[in-house]
């Protein structure tokens, strides 16, 4: 048995966008054992929905993360909105699921970007961040804003896509898909990517399983959950395809992503489409008395939201459960062997979002 | 497909019964939340899932130790840690133990702290 040694990993390190600490025991340049620790940039937010107003609430949990920001605070509307018994109109759930599926497009093309970074593939970064860059537009377009943008509110939403708007935002996700051919072909089948994904960090159904894995780095390993196929918003009219893998690799992991780009984009035309025509939002009246679950797929996979409410204008409790946080004991699974260069990588291969997890 | 939720009270006690019927039946452990009452006491709600269904088992913790359902369900050491860091509660037997640094915070237990206790946020 070689030497074993402590090396800790972040909270700052070049690889991660936000400060996570990973204590990495190695023998030689084997990881053995890692040992995450957060919390360095922890908010409490859950804490603060006893001091802001139930209506109010719903900007700060839209800065729970500031690439799916959007599914927060929809995943929030829609948890109150079951406690009140709101209705919304049919409209505005099909606005909320097209700006919930440009925000996937969004977040994958970012962790697309991300991880070519990683592994050192400089133009295929850019590339992938010039087109989030026509995304980010998109939502400048429709809503006023960029990252953090407010369209949702409870019992609607705020803003609506006129027939206008709607064609020049569907020209525009025409020149994402193009752009998308590009760099997802370059993906699948770059030799230098696949040569550093393909076999690593390998997680096997029953691991995934047993680990409580969500999202992509389930669904790379196997396991066709997909919280939309529930049928929450306007997914019930919409046929979902749930995009699976089977060898559990950061080939597979990436592979899923890719293909979810293009069902997300599918997805968008399809509600622009069938969307009807009315209002976007209900009068909201009274306070939340009650308790309940709301659940959504994110990017990085299913958010649970739980709210719980005394008839005050003061939630007595909100819990938001993020994606990464649930991904953790995976990835920790998945760097037990790697080699110490691919710990960056296998970090990646989850699309951690800290600023969810330190919500 | 039809989504249902579910609340269960329970008694502390037959907490490991309970889960363990949820690990046979097929269950998931989707999340577990603590919250404080206007008793002071602890809430706890283990919330399990199934072809979209959620059961969440509940019960109330006056601050005696919560045995951990790590040997049923292995990440559930995530939570256990959490609710010892954000809440001050006593778990034993968790399969994984941070001993308290899981999360780095700068007040021990922060969400133990009453509505108008703690480090103002908003003025």
């Amino acid at each position: 048995m070689g030497k074993r040694t402590v090396m800790p990993f972040g909270p700052q390190h070049p690889v991660l966008p936000e400060p996570i600490h990973l204590d990495l025991v190695l023998e030689d340049e084997i990881v053995k054992e890692a040992v995450p620790s957060i919390g360095f940039v922890h908010r409490g937010l859950e804490k603060l929905v006893e001091k802001k107003d139930f209506m109010e609430y719903v900007y700060v949990a839209e800065r729970i993360c500031g690439i799916c920001s959007f599914m927060h605070g929809m995943g929030y509307c829609m948890a109150v909105e079951q406690v009140m018994g709101i209705e919304v109109p049919k409209r505005a759930v099909f606005l909320r699921t097209v700006w919930a599926e440009l925000s996937r497009v969004h977040s994958h093309l970012l962790w697309m970007g991300l991880m070519a970074d990683a592994i050192g593939f400089e133009s295929l970064f850019m590339h992938s961040w010039r087109l989030r860059e026509y995304v980010l537009d998109m939502f400048d377009m429709t809503t006023g804003g960029r990252v953090i943008f407010s369209a949702c509110k409870i019992g609607g939403v705020r803003r609506d896509i006129d027939a206008e708007k709607m064609k020049r935002f569907l020209d525009a996700l025409g020149k994402v898909e193009d752009g998308l051919h590009e760099i997802a072909g370059t993906f699948a089948a770059d030799h230098s990517i696949s040569h550093r994904l393909t076999g690593l960090g390998v997680l096997t159904k029953a691991e995934a399983e047993d680990l409580g894995a969500l999202g992509p780095v389930a669904r790379a390993s196997g396991i066709g959950f997909d919280a939309r196929t529930h049928g929450y918003a306007a997914y019930g009219d919409l046929k979902v395809n749930v995009q699976t893998e089977q060898s559990g690799d950061c080939m597979a992991r990436a592979s899923v992503r890719i293909r979810e780009l293009y069902e997300a984009i599918r997805l968008i035309r399809l509600c622009a489409e069938i969307m009807p025509d009315g209002p976007t939002e209900t009068k909201v009246t009274g306070n939340p008395n009650g308790e309940s679950f709301a659940r959504l797929e994110q990017p990085r996979g299913e958010v649970l939201y739980y709210v719980k409410g005394g008839g005050g204008k003061f939630l007595e409790r909100m819990r938001c459960r993020t994606p990464t946080f649930a991904n953790l004991p995976a990835l920790l699974e998945m760097l037990k062997g790697a080699e110490l260069a691919d710990v960056p990588v296998l970090i990646l291969t989850i699309d951690p979002c800290i600023s969810c997890t330190e919500r | 497909m039809k989504v249902t939720q579910e609340f269960t009270d329970i008694q502390q006690m037959d907490l490991l019964n309970k889960t363990l019927d949820m690990k046979n039946a097929g269950y998931r452990l989707a999340q577990i939340c603590a919250s404080r009452d206007t008793a002071g006491c602890f809430v706890l709600l283990y919330t399990f899932e199934k072809d979209g269904c959620l059961v969440s088992l509940r019960f109330i913790n006056g601050g005696e130790p919560i045995e951990s359902i790590g040997w049923l369900y292995g990440y559930a050491f995530l939570y256990e840690n959490e609710m010892k860091d954000l809440f001050g509660m006593k778990v034993i037997n968790m399969n994984m133990d941070f001993g308290g640094r899981f999360y780095q915070t700068a007040q021990p237990a922060p969400f133990t702290c009453g509505k108008n206790e703690g480090a103002e946020m908003d003025g």
